[in-house]
């Protein structure tokens, strides 16, 4: 046995390696938190005004009228509020008509900045160029670009842009588009409450300077385009002199109570951009790695197989590779976006060796995003030992680029530490 | 301790060296607990990343009653429990899943990268009970008293030094029975 200070040195002593690239980015993430900050200084300044003030005996008479004058004027806004509402949802697809061009932002729960999103229309109202900058913890930046049905998806941090010409990708971005951009997502409500999936609130406040707010609820598994989802709602703060939407507010239902999520802000209206917003070619550095997705031959043909029997075909199939030792075959249904990762996934997938497949169960999806998941029991062998293996973590997924092909998801195997 | 205190007065005036200083200073401890803690890098690196946003947040009226390194190590294992309650409670839909149009690409990098020894250590970690492996790396690495640790784990002192010793001794059992015989 080893002694017991042994056991505390190798706790204390156990080093930790970072990634240096990531250590900078959070930084830098921190220092501009940092310089935005509003606090600094005032300590520095006014250490202890605040507590002068409310020592004062003046301060109190005046905080207790305070109280009185709030308690006064929040009765007489409940006392108004039995006004019936005028506003209707009409006014504000009529507000949004000749919208062109409009820029939103998501914010997290933390107030931090989760994503920008800029649409622009064509002169029949149909969306004709999408951009959308993701912001990503540990300060990675994702930027997608959509412009007639090809995307151009750029990872910052990667240094690494995919070509992609994608239906199902389209789907996604005209059903995204439906959803927040307050042009459709208005008419999108108001059609999901004509079929039952949604119940819509208006409350109309007769102080002219609150928003009329208008909550959407929706059903179970209607919020999304595909995948399970609970019970949503979404709260809609609209103006009440133009009428147009300034902020969506999400929450969704999580043990019978409402989980905020985040919140959709919509700065401006019909301000044009500049053009080069939906063209990256100027942005990019010169060492970006371009990858056609296109080009690329991954994962299994659909055919006429369901999605549930395709999930299974490709999880029969892949760890039948593995078996048969054909990494080659393996690792082209493994989901990968340049052929430059394919040895670092061949040399993951031979650090495990699967003797044979014991059984497989009904795939799932398991998310918004048509990604399904299967449970599945494997027999490997380690250390001269035959073990049972059940990943509780294989996805499977379309092939970006080639929406009638499936392949297995990168968050796949998480165990083997994959070099994508 | 002095040298720390010096730091979040400068910190408080808005001094980046300052903050480049302390987030040196503590980045690896604060990912090797959240990272013994939770055995899920993800959202290790989360939770770490969350307490530094937190605490330049609060830059201009920190104020440093005792180490700052036990304070990190605090809100760490808050932050950690916070994780590990609501994976209970259901897996969590993120906002991400929230709209479709993020889909098929890999998550950021990872900001710990694993050697054998650090792996080993924290698979075994992995395998004590939650609160007995809370008190060994608050007590071993964020240098925490048993006092208050105790606190934290709204138990008496006695039980957190029993959650220790009987964290240390299963960990010495899994670790030598690794050991090539």
């Amino acid at each position: 046995m080893k002694p017991t200070e042994n056991i505390k040195r190798l706790i204390k002593n156990t080093k930790i390696k970072t990634n240096p690239a990531v250590n900078e980015a959070v930084l830098t993430d921190l220092l501009n938190k940092l310089d935005s900050s509003e606090n600094i200084g005032l300590a520095a300044k006014q250490p202890n005004v605040w507590r002068i003030i409310m020592k004062s005996k003046i301060t109190k008479y005046a905080a207790a009228a305070a109280v009185i004058v709030i308690a006064v004027v929040l009765s007489t806004t409940f006392l108004n509020k039995s006004v019936s509402p005028a506003y209707a949802i009409e006014q504000t697809i009529q507000a949004c008509k000749n919208t062109r061009f409009i820029h939103f932002e998501l914010f997290r729960p933390s107030n931090t900045k989760d994503k920008d999103a800029w649409l622009e229309y064509d002169d029949s109202g149909q969306i004709k160029n999408v951009r959308v900058n993701f912001y990503f913890s540990k300060g990675n930046e994702l930027v997608m670009v959509w412009k007639q049905g090809r995307t151009q998806m750029w990872d910052k941090q990667r240094k690494k842009l995919q070509l992609f010409e994608d239906k199902i990708y389209t789907d996604k971005i005209i059903f995204f588009v439906q959803r927040y951009d307050p042009v459709s997502a208005v008419e999108h409500i108001q059609k999901m409450e004509k079929e039952g999936k949604v119940k819509i609130e208006i409350d109309e406040p007769s102080n002219k300077r609150e928003p009329i707010i208008l909550t959407a609820i929706y059903e179970p598994n209607t919020y999304a385009l595909e995948g399970p989802k609970p019970q949503m709602k979404e709260v809609f703060s609209i103006d009440q002199s133009t009428k147009l939407v300034t902020a969506i507010e999400l929450y969704e239902l999580k043990d019978g109570q409402y989980s905020y999520i985040g919140v959709w802000k919509f700065p401006d209206y019909n301000i044009a951009f500049d053009a080069q917003i939906f063209n990256l070619e100027g942005e990019l550095p010169s060492d970006v790695d371009i990858v056609d997705m296109m080009t690329l031959d991954i994962g299994l043909e659909q055919c006429d197989l369901t999605n549930e029997q395709i999930v299974i075909k490709v999880v029969r199939e892949f760890f039948n590779a593995l078996i048969a030792k054909d990494y080659e075959a393996a690792v082209k249904l493994f989901y990968h976006e340049s052929p430059k990762t394919e040895a670092g996934i061949r040399r993951g997938l031979e650090k495990i060796n699967v003797l044979r497949i014991i059984s497989i169960d009904k795939p799932f999806p398991c998310s918004p995003m048509g990604t399904w998941r299967a449970l599945c029991i494997l027999e490997i062998e380690k250390d001269g030992q035959i073990a049972r293996l059940e990943p509780n973590d294989i996805f499977v997924s379309h092939v970006l680029g080639h929406p009638t092909r499936w392949a297995i998801d990168t968050g796949s195997l998480g165990f083997l530490k994959l070099n994508l | 301790m002095l040298e720390d205190r010096l730091l979040i007065w400068k910190l408080n005036r808005g001094s980046k060296d300052a903050l480049c200083r302390i987030y040196e200073k503590y980045r690896d401890d604060l990912l090797r607990i959240a990272a013994g803690l939770l055995n899920q890098t993800n959202s290790a690196e989360d939770v770490v990343q969350d307490v530094f946003t937190e605490f330049v947040r609060s830059a201009g009226n920190f104020e440093l009653t005792g180490s700052l390194k036990g304070y990190f190590a605090v809100c760490v294992t808050n932050k950690a429990r916070n994780v590990i309650r609501s994976q209970n409670r259901q897996q969590a839909v993120s906002l991400d899943d929230a709209e479709p149009v993020i889909s098929n690409f890999k998550r950021p990098d990872q900001w710990i990268i694993y050697d054998e020894e650090f792996n080993r250590l924290n698979n075994a970690l992995a395998q004590l009970p939650y609160e007995q492996k809370e008190a060994v790396i608050l007590h071993i690495q964020g240098n925490i008293k048993f006092r208050d640790i105790a606190k934290m784990q709204e138990t008496s002192t006695k039980t957190a030094q029993s959650r220790y010793r009987y964290g240390i001794t299963k960990l010495r059992s899994i670790l030598d029975g690794e050991a090539p015989k």
